[in-house]
């Protein structure tokens, strides 16, 4: 076929955009790493940036750069950097499976908790902190059972739906039930409770990342990440679903099992981010959304970029609920919330015809 | 490439909506499904494409039961065309084109395959549309996107689902102008569920009717588009003329029963 001029510039525009994407993604994990770099130097004790970056090059570097001392390499290496990093891996992820379940259940508003997680995970924590009963023991008493009930609720609708072969609909359905099953589960267990123990469970509950170190970070992470990079190559296949199951099918994709799959996989993300730190809600919800905004619906770049934008809304988050009444730390999860409803419900306003 | 369709079925719980079909068809075909609304026309081209489990019954690609087959061997061989396609999150027509070449790729398009988008963009005369969000466009350039999507498939048969009643007649002529192509250019075999028997009876080399689930009537248009047929299977009083190899079919009224 012959081509004409305005032809070859279809494809040169097509290419230059994806260009843009590209140059976009590098410049927001450039922002993450200058943000996650100043929120280190940001802290109720007072350590100068120098000693800061001099305490992780000491680190990283210990036989060229000593430690200023080891008090303050303590409060920079023990307590802010995993803090920073637990954003980052736990945005990250959560926004990844957000970006993920949206078009796998062919629902804009779905989001990680869909599937009735955190509140299976709330009510693993509850049973732990008040009747004492759990699966784990030692520092991972709470999050072992956090962690096994959560994993439970997605594991029960994903049996029933490869059992009966329900639809999405029914499936978020299946979640919105078991979800508030779980919550009724602990109001009950709160009724009985001892009041301390309630605040406890509250507390768990609420989200937060003090609960990341090195320790639960090497757990975290390398389940999270073999995760989020096979959610990411599976995701070429989520521009199929979304253009409707039957198209789907047709084009060679095998949506059951597809489907099966990618919920699998984000739930035990999901599970194992939120058993550590809480439910934190709404990254998972908004981020695939001001992602689809700025960059279109492509799901080849949509899921990985989700988890860019979770992770640094996640950073923004903890270093506004860190510093915003010192030396009192707003709970993360109501953070997210403070700042994602109102961006959701702009997002809402200001959405276009098609966009969605 | 040849199928052989044998003693079909397929029910919706315990209502049959198809009923011992049976016909073979020949490649390069061009193939015009017809019928009231509710005969299963819609359902007969999912059983074609695999979409949908049938009870009972055989279909053959090529002499390859189709049972046998899997999703990515059936989509290298049949493209499908809905009736029309509402995406959750909606791609640029570029990128919505080139789902159509999951077959060809791994990893990363090749040059090729952005070729042949162009390539089929240019034929349906949308590559002005490429860079344009698909949920924004008409029903008829919508349904054109998804034609182009099939045309890059590059697929011997080609199933669509009333493909072309969003267009307007010189749209119609246009599309149904690249389907012959395709068959007699290509010998891509065209299966097509048309309510325009005027269209259907031009541009068609055999008519199925469906009726009821069963076939009423199979075979060329002066056999198939009679006045008595129209009469008993629509409901409907009619006058046909034949002008040369075209049947020209202007409905008069609703038969009073």
């Amino acid at each position: 076929m012959e081509y004409e001029y305005k032809d070859l510039q279809i494809l040169k525009q097509y290419r230059e955009s994806n260009l843009v994407r590209t140059i976009f993604i590098v410049s927001i994990i450039m922002v993450i790493v200058l943000f996650s770099l100043f929120v280190i130097t940001v802290g109720p004790l007072e350590i100068t940036v120098f000693d800061t970056y001099k305490v992780i090059l000491s680190k990283l570097l210990p036989s060229l750069v000593s430690s200023p001392s080891e008090s303050i390499a303590s409060v920079i290496w023990l307590v802010r950097v995993p803090r920073v990093l637990t954003a980052i891996i736990v945005g990250f992820s959560l926004a990844v499976a957000g970006a993920v379940i949206q078009p796998v259940l062919r629902n804009s508003m779905a989001s990680p908790f869909t599937l009735g997680l955190s509140s299976g995970a709330g009510f693993g924590a509850a049973l732990a902190i008040i009747l004492g009963k759990s699966i784990g023991f030692g520092t991972y008493y709470i999050i072992a059972n956090a962690f096994f009930f959560s994993l439970m609720t997605s594991a029960i609708i994903l049996i029933i739906s490869r059992l009966k072969e329900i639809t999405p609909e029914m499936m978020i359905l299946m979640g919105i039930a078991i979800s508030h099953l779980f919550s009724a589960g602990i109001t009950m267990l709160q009724y009985f409770a001892d009041s301390l123990l309630v605040s406890e469970v509250l507390f768990w509950m609420v989200g937060s990342l003090s609960k990341g170190t090195w320790e639960t970070l090497k757990i975290m992470f390398p389940i999270v990440f073999i995760g989020v990079i096979l959610l990411i190559v599976k995701s070429k296949d989520l521009n199929y679903i979304s253009a409707g199951e039957d198209e789907a099918k047709s084009l060679g994709v095998d949506v059951e099992k597809t489907r099966i799959i990618l919920l699998i996989i984000s739930s035990l993300v999901i599970s194992t981010t939120i058993c550590f730190t809480g439910s934190i809600g709404f990254v998972g919800l908004i981020s695939p959304h001001i992602t689809r905004l700025i960059m279109g619906n492509d799901n080849n770049f949509v899921v990985p970029v989700s988890g860019l934008i979770g992770a640094l809304l996640l950073l923004l988050s903890d270093f506004i609920a860190m510093n915003l009444i010192t030396p009192i730390v707003i709970p993360i999860g109501v953070m997210t919330s403070f700042l994602g409803v109102p961006m959701f419900i702009y997002l809402i306003i200001r959405r276009k015809r098609g966009s969605f | 490439m040849t199928i052989k369709v044998s003693n079909l079925e397929f029910s919706y719980s315990l209502e049959t909506v198809l009923n011992k079909i049976s016909f073979n068809i020949n490649k390069g075909e061009i193939i015009s499904i017809l019928g009231p609304n509710g005969a299963g026309k819609s359902t007969l081209i999912k059983c074609l494409d695999g979409l949908l489990n049938f009870a009972n019954g055989d279909i053959e690609i090529n002499g390859k039961n189709m049972k046998y087959m899997k999703r990515d061997e059936i989509s290298k061989k049949i493209a499908y065309v809905p009736q029309a396609t509402s995406t959750l999150f909606s791609l640029r027509v570029f990128d919505m084109v080139m789902l159509g070449r999951r077959n060809y790729t791994s990893l990363k398009h090749k040059k090729t395959d952005y070729f042949k988008v162009l390539e089929s963009l240019k034929m349906l005369n949308i590559e002005h549309l490429a860079m344009k969000n698909f949920n924004q466009l008409s029903g008829g350039q919508r349904q054109k996107v998804v034609i182009a999507r099939a045309i890059v498939q590059e697929t011997d048969i080609i199933l669509l689902d009333e493909a072309t009643s969003n267009l307007d007649i010189r749209h119609q002529l246009e599309v149904m102008g690249i389907i012959k192509k395709l068959s007699r250019n290509f010998g891509i075999t065209i299966i097509m569920i048309l309510h325009d028997l005027n269209i259907a009876s031009r541009y068609s080399d055999r008519i199925i009717i469906l009726n009821k689930g069963e076939i009423a009537a199979m075979g060329n248009a002066k056999e198939v588009i009679t006045e008595e047929k129209i009469s008993s299977i629509y409901g409907v009083e009619s006058h046909i003329t034949n002008v040369g190899d075209n049947t020209h079919i202007v409905p008069l009224k609703v038969k009073v029963i």
